[in-house]
């Protein structure tokens, strides 16, 4: 693992855009995703937390995933994949309009498709879990 | 360096949806669409894009009963989720 804790690192590697389109993958949505790995200034910035380096560290704990609509989904990450397509345990969803405001708890295990996810959150807990929320 | 961690990291998990999908077929399941219907059958099969057939589907819009279908054959474009049901003892 490369956790440089250096002064100004030449790094042997390149760091300048590198496109990494993982092909050759199962394609569960018709999307491609290219990572484009740009360091800003190649000097300094070695440690970066990169999305997806992220979102992996949340494997095994709490998520609460916020989708382009107004619902969103909280459960346990177990894994996901290059499309952001993620599997959760003991999920939660909630409708968040005005009017409803449902909470529809499933057990077991979810394959959540990536497509119309926009947001994740590690470690939420949901909307108006805790007592101190806006009220409608 | 970081690229190659992630991918790294990301081959490793790209198995996750895709050891989900071979391990729930034959299961009862809860398929939910873009549009907030509801479909619960049993998984005959699926495939990468989340093209799901169901047997013995029924369909819930708004939490109610609405039609039932022997088999059903959902477009993987527009589903939101696939969800197993745990049986309560």
């Amino acid at each position: 693992m490369s956790t440089t804790t250096g002064t100004v690192p030449t790094v042997g590697a390149p760091t300048s855009t590198t496109t990494t389109s993982t092909a050759s993958s199962s394609g569960v949505s018709g999307e491609g995703v290219h990572h484009h790995v740009q360091s800003a200034s190649q000097i300094a910035n070695v440690a970066q937390l990169l999305p997806l380096e992220l979102v992996d560290k949340c494997i095994g704990s709490r998520i609460h995933v916020i989708m382009k609509t107004d619902k969103e989904i909280v459960g346990n990450l177990l894994g996901f994949d290059d499309y952001v397509n993620m599997v959760l345990d003991d999920v939660t969803e909630f409708e968040t309009t005005q009017d409803g405001g449902s909470r529809i708890t499933k057990l077991d295990q979810i394959l959540l498709n990536g497509n119309h996810i926009a947001m994740l959150v590690p470690g939420g807990e949901g909307p108006n879990m805790g007592g101190v929320g806006d009220q409608r | 360096m970081f690229t190659i961690f992630l991918l790294f990291i990301m081959t490793t998990r790209k198995q996750t949806p895709s050891e989900f999908l071979k391990q729930i077929i034959g299961r009862p399941v809860v398929v939910k669409l873009n549009s907030g219907v509801d479909y619960r059958g049993v998984l005959a099969c699926l495939d990468g894009y989340m093209n799901i057939v169901l047997e013995q589907t029924e369909e819930y819009v708004s939490g109610e009963l609405k039609n039932k279908y022997g088999d059903a054959f959902i477009r993987g474009n527009n589903v939101l989720y696939i969800s197993t049901q745990r049986k309560k003892i």
